[in-house]
């Protein structure tokens, strides 16, 4: 494309974005300006690290001051905006290139006051005077707690872009990865001033790292289309193609997840003296499986392994056949038995009905262990609590939030997303998902709870109370700007939804000073708890579990 | 566009969506003044079609041009001469149309106000309250009104009578039809409404998973496809009864029924003479289409208006 027209596109697409902007209030909604709020809330960030540097000051929750403009510029601002034009705009727009060109000229200087206030802070924290955090490592719980929600709205964000450009474009995943790599980049900044000990480089730089894998694994589905359809008329441009979009899509990554490794194993040596076993045999391995966890499950690729199991006729015959039913699924009569064997059918046929099986198979093996992975945590996170070192005591909380993250419903397990769309009996598929509900999920959060109920004096009321907060706040910021929706549909006007937020991050806030490692390990035990309770009301009321997965099924 | 090529050609269109192949192989092309009627089941490619035309999607393999233009690069001028109804709603609908109006009229170089005028009189569009607060005909009505005023040269309408009610579907037809025969206007549409679309389009495309089933002058394909029904005389077998084309068949008492897609009157004397008395009944486009598409009940349902 030249220049001059690209130009020409984004010139008209700017425009349009303006008359949006004079437009009605529906209309400036879907505009890309950046709103008031995204100006003001994140500086925040570097005067308060203007007055620590200044006067030497340091609070113990001090990094809420990154996580709140963060959160209320997600939830709020337009960090990650529409991803696409509508039908109607794209008809009328000169190219979804230049529509998107002209939309992040409009973003990239809200999003560089983003990053500068962020940086900003992270410097004159990092070079203030300071002799050290007590207890647990403060700057790398801020990052590995922001990851998630910026994993979240990665998740959403990232498809959808490349969505606007077709599926076929490495940019979206490129500016992901050079978000990651201006966080490792700032960590390194403090790293040279400070350091290797520093926290704060550490924190950062472990942001940067799992910003960057999360990136790279949200964008898998538009990597392969990308790879799939590499430009260019000859071999050779194709290959030069491949190379420029692998270079493009992995640069920022990979600097990133390297630093991350070399920073996070120097701290385990310096935390734990490099020869305790159980960080080098269990905690290094929990905390990749958890990361990946986290970031299957925002990829949704059982959704995607669920593709290949449509309920056409031919999948439904062969889940039929397998199932030993001569037509359709098994009768009513039968449906309980049917089900389950259909059930089965699903998971054994799924594999060979992908085209890529080993994307799919790899999370798909990690999805179905992640139940037992929960109780294993559960059990091995007291162990891990009482070990001294603030990596260690983070990394093991850092593990309970992301099982809590992708903590599992006996009642969505994956087969029941398909079944009733194969016209499965509801209660009969509840029934089936209740035997392995029980015995994924309740079983190994019992064990959990029994070891850490033999762990005397590690619950205190405080840290109970604490768990009943973070609660709160987890579960609205797991919901996050949905959630926002819904309440503030329910509660009209601007200070109601405020107060909201502040109940979340109050929460949370409020929740984690009182005690919170204990109080995260015992809310991770209170929602094994809750599923257990879930399972014991739908075994004594299968129908009504079953009129609760057709409801479900209906949402999905 | 000099107007003696197609307004519409789609030559070897591929498109992929995932890893599922959303249309496979689909050539056709739309003269000035036509109205060509794109129908299938649910999931078989039709909107993915229309999209790949407009350029909102890009195909993964073969050509569209409109109006001249590739699809991939259609200019400003081009698009402009483009009426497109979505299945999606109208964005912004807290506009009433007056206001829209004056939002799309402001994109247009060129805009015949008195016409626009007279077609939302003619089409009865309700000025008074924004898109919302219309009920879903209404608001379809609204829409297709709001593709319409530009005074585009090609229309492409995503299932244009989706949700409306017998009455209000007549008019469309009858604006649909004065667009391409008296004002030379090129129409594409998608319907599962088959009653409506044998009323309206000269010509049709079936599309199953994604392939082209059927593409065909609707009089031509009518008068090929038949239901024949033979009374086997004695010594006759079932098996005597072999007919071109056979889409179905049953036995039953004596009797066998074929759907065929490729009668003649040439064979219904011949199959006389060998068979038995012959009854040859015409179908029509609903019929045709559950015969050429499997003939599930659930399909036949589904198109039910």
């Amino acid at each position: 494309m030249k220049p001059a027209s690209l130009r020409s596109e984004i010139a008209e697409c700017r425009e349009w974005e303006l008359r949006l902007h004079g437009g009605s209030a529906e209309m400036q909604k879907t505009a890309a300006f950046p709103r008031r709020i995204e100006w003001l809330v994140p500086f925040i960030m570097p005067l308060y690290g203007l007055l620590a540097w200044q006067r030497g000051a340091k609070f113990d929750s001090e990094w809420w001051i990154a996580v709140i403009p963060w959160w209320w510029t997600i939830a709020w601002g337009r960090l990650f905006p529409r991803a696409a034009p509508t039908d109607w705009e794209a008809l009328l727009l000169p190219s979804r290139r230049g529509w998107f060109l002209a939309r992040w000229s409009f973003r990239v200087p809200a999003l560089l006051w983003l990053g500068t206030c962020t940086l900003s802070w992270v410097v004159l924290l990092g070079i203030r005077d300071d002799p050290g955090y007590p207890g647990p490592s403060v700057p790398v719980g801020t990052a590995l707690l922001l990851a998630p929600f910026l994993l979240g709205a990665l998740e959403s964000w990232l498809p959808l872009q490349s969505a606007a450009f077709g599926g076929q474009s490495a940019l979206p995943p490129l500016l992901g990865s050079i978000l990651g790599l201006g966080f490792v980049g700032g960590g390194t900044v403090v790293l040279v001033l400070k350091g290797i000990e520093d926290q704060v480089a550490l924190g950062v730089a472990a942001l940067g790292g799992i910003l960057g894998g999360g990136v790279l694994l949200l964008s898998l589905p538009s990597w392969i289309t990308i790879l799939r359809s590499a430009p260019g008329d000859t071999p050779g441009a194709r290959i030069r193609s491949l190379v420029w979009i692998a270079f493009a899509g992995t640069a920022g990554v990979v600097p990133a997840q390297t630093l991350c490794i070399l920073l996070l194993e120097r701290e385990h040596l310096l935390d734990a003296g490099g020869a305790h076993p159980i960080v080098d045999l269990v905690l290094l391995p929990s905390a990749i499986l958890g990361t990946v966890l986290l970031a299957a499950d925002s990829l949704r690729l059982v959704d995607l392994a669920d593709l290949g199991v449509e309920p056409r006729a031919a999948a439904q015959s062969l889940f039929a056949r397998a199932a030993g039913a001569r037509t359709a699924l098994p009768a009513s009569s039968d449906a309980g038995r049917g089900n389950r064997a259909a059930a089965w059918a699903l998971y054994r046929g799924r594999w060979r009905n992908l085209q890529h099986p080993w994307l799919v198979f790899l999370p798909k093996l990690f999805w179905e262990c992640r139940a037992p992975a929960c109780g294993f945590i559960a059990m091995i996170a007291p162990v891990i609590l009482s070990l001294e070192g603030g990596l260690v005591r983070i990394l093991s909380l850092w593990l309970t939030v992301v099982f809590l993250l992708v903590i599992p419903s006996p009642l969505h397990l994956p087969a029941s997303r398909r079944l009733h769309l194969l016209g499965a009996d509801f209660a009969a598929v509840a029934r089936h998902n209740l035997l392995w509900g029980t015995l994924l999920a309740v079983l190994p959060g019992a064990l959990g709870a029994a070891v850490f109920l033999l762990l005397p004096g590690k619950l205190p009321a405080r840290a109970i109370v604490g768990a009943l907060l973070l609660c709160v706040g987890v579960l609205l910021l797991r919901q996050g700007p949905s959630a926002l929706e819904t309440l503030g549909a329910l509660l009209p006007g601007r200070w109601a939804r405020v107060a909201l937020v502040l109940l979340a991050t109050g929460g949370l806030a409020v929740g984690w000073s009182m005690d919170g490692p204990t109080a995260l390990l015992v809310l991770g035990e209170a929602v094994f708890v809750l599923a257990g309770a879930a399972v014991v009301r739908d075994l004594r009321d299968p129908e009504g579990a079953g009129r609760r997965l057709e409801a479900a099924a209906a949402d999905d | 566009m000099s107007g003696t090529g197609p307004v519409v050609e789609v030559r070897g269109l591929r498109k992929l969506l995932g890893s599922t192949e959303a249309v496979r192989g689909l050539t056709l092309a739309l003269e000035p003044g036509s109205v060509f009627g794109l129908i299938g089941p649910n999931g078989s490619g039709k909107t993915t079609t229309l999209k790949c035309l407009l350029g909102l999607l890009r195909p993964d393999g073969g050509e569209c041009r409109v109006l001249g233009e590739d699809s991939r690069a259609l200019s400003r001028g081009c698009r402009q001469r483009i009426g497109y109804l979505s299945e999606k709603p109208f964005p912004w609908q807290d506009l009433a149309v007056p206001d829209l109006l004056r939002f799309v009229a402001s994109l247009f170089e060129r805009w015949d106000a008195a016409r626009v005028e007279a077609l939302a009189r003619r089409m009865g569009v309700a000025l008074d309250r924004p898109l919302q607060a219309m009920s879903f005909g209404e608001r379809r009505r609204a829409e297709l009104f709001l593709a319409l005023a530009p005074d585009p040269e090609v229309l492409v309408l995503d299932d244009p009578w989706l949700g409306v009610d017998a009455r209000v579907r007549r008019d469309f037809l009858l604006l649909l039809l004065e667009e391409s025969r008296e004002r030379g206007r090129t129409v594409l549409f998608t319907s599962h409404i088959l009653t409506d679309v044998e009323k309206v389009a000269d010509r049709v495309a079936i599309l199953v998973e994604g392939a082209p089933r059927v593409l065909d002058d609707l009089d031509a394909l009518k008068a090929r496809v038949r239901r024949v029904v033979v009374e086997l005389r004695p010594g006759a077998a079932p098996e005597d009864v072999v007919l071109p084309g056979e889409v179905s068949r049953t036995v039953a008492d004596g009797v066998v029924t074929v759907v065929t897609e490729a009668w003649s009157p040439a064979l219904e004397a011949r199959l006389a003479e060998r068979c038995g008395r012959v009854v040859v009944e015409p179908l029509n486009l609903e019929a045709a289409f559950i015969e050429l598409t499997g003939g599930s009940p659930a399909a036949a349902e589904e198109e039910s208006p």
